[in-house]
């Protein structure tokens, strides 16, 4: 079971970069770079608040839930 | 931060000015005293002292000054054992108090370097005892036959030294849970 993180498909529709995004949400890109990529253990509500204003999504645009996958 | 910095350095440099020299210079002075002249120096501060612990380093300077060379040579060696085993768990401590001061609490270093001083602690623990027979089989090996003697001896003061070491090697596992944490809260955003 693992929980998909869809950040660059949403920064791609909403053609933004790692480093406009990281701005606006007043993260740094390594840590912004960490989530995209899957790596992140925990994310806080703060930041999932912020991404979801800044791209202007839900929190299930962002994370998904996929049963089939291992980790 | 700041005031565990200062800690450590303070530490760091008690150790290497104070604690390994000290280990080292007695070390010479107990098994060699009456050959290196400097030791009529520590005589000197030696009669200084209050009665009951001038009666002690007479008594084992008079001891060891009754021991031919071989032997000499031979307690140095196992005594330098454990004194090695000390100052190697020192250096892999200062190791950890120079991480301290570079800000690294929890990381891969400091984690390998606290084990290691653990290891070392145990080690130390363990010899002590053994250290003791050898040293009673090296200054009565030259004695006449039946009066040669082999001691094994567990006292109050090893009790002591294994309880340290548990001590050590809780904070271990302590460093252990720690440096996992911070790696999972590094990879929290």
């Amino acid at each position: 079971m693992k929980i998909i993180v869809n950040l660059d498909k949403i920064m791609a529709e909403r053609k933004m970069r790692l480093n406009e995004l990281a701005k606006l949400i007043d993260l740094t890109e390594a840590n912004l770079s960490i989530l995209k990529t899957g790596k992140a253990k925990a994310i806080r509500f703060s930041t999932l608040e912020a991404l979801c204003l800044a791209l202007a999504c839900q929190p299930g645009d962002i994370l998904e839930f996929d049963p089939e996958t291992m980790e | 931060m700041k005031s565990l910095k200062s800690y450590a350095r303070f530490l760091e440099l008690f150790c290497i000015v104070a604690v390994i020299p000290v280990m080292i210079i007695s070390l010479f002075l107990k098994w060699f005293g009456r050959v290196i002249p400097m030791y009529n120096t520590m005589s000197n501060y030696v009669t200084n002292l209050k009665d009951g612990v001038r009666y002690i380093y007479q008594v084992q300077a008079a001891h060891v000054s009754a021991l031919p060379m071989p032997s000499r040579i031979l307690g140095f060696i196992a005594d330098g054992v454990s004194v090695t085993l000390f100052i190697y768990g020192c250096f892999y401590f200062i190791c950890v108090l120079r991480c301290y001061q570079r800000g690294e609490i929890f990381s891969d270093n400091t984690l390998s370097f606290f084990t290691n001083v653990s290891k070392a602690a145990f080690a130390w623990t363990l010899y002590n005892p053994i250290n003791y027979m050898l040293l009673s089989i090296i200054t009565t090996m030259y004695n006449p036959v039946g009066q040669r003697e082999i001691a094994i001896a567990f006292g109050s003061q090893d009790i002591m030294n294994i309880f340290i070491v548990g001590c050590f090697w809780v904070i271990t596992s302590l460093m252990h849970e720690g440096y996992s944490l911070k790696k999972d809260q590094d990879l929290t955003v």
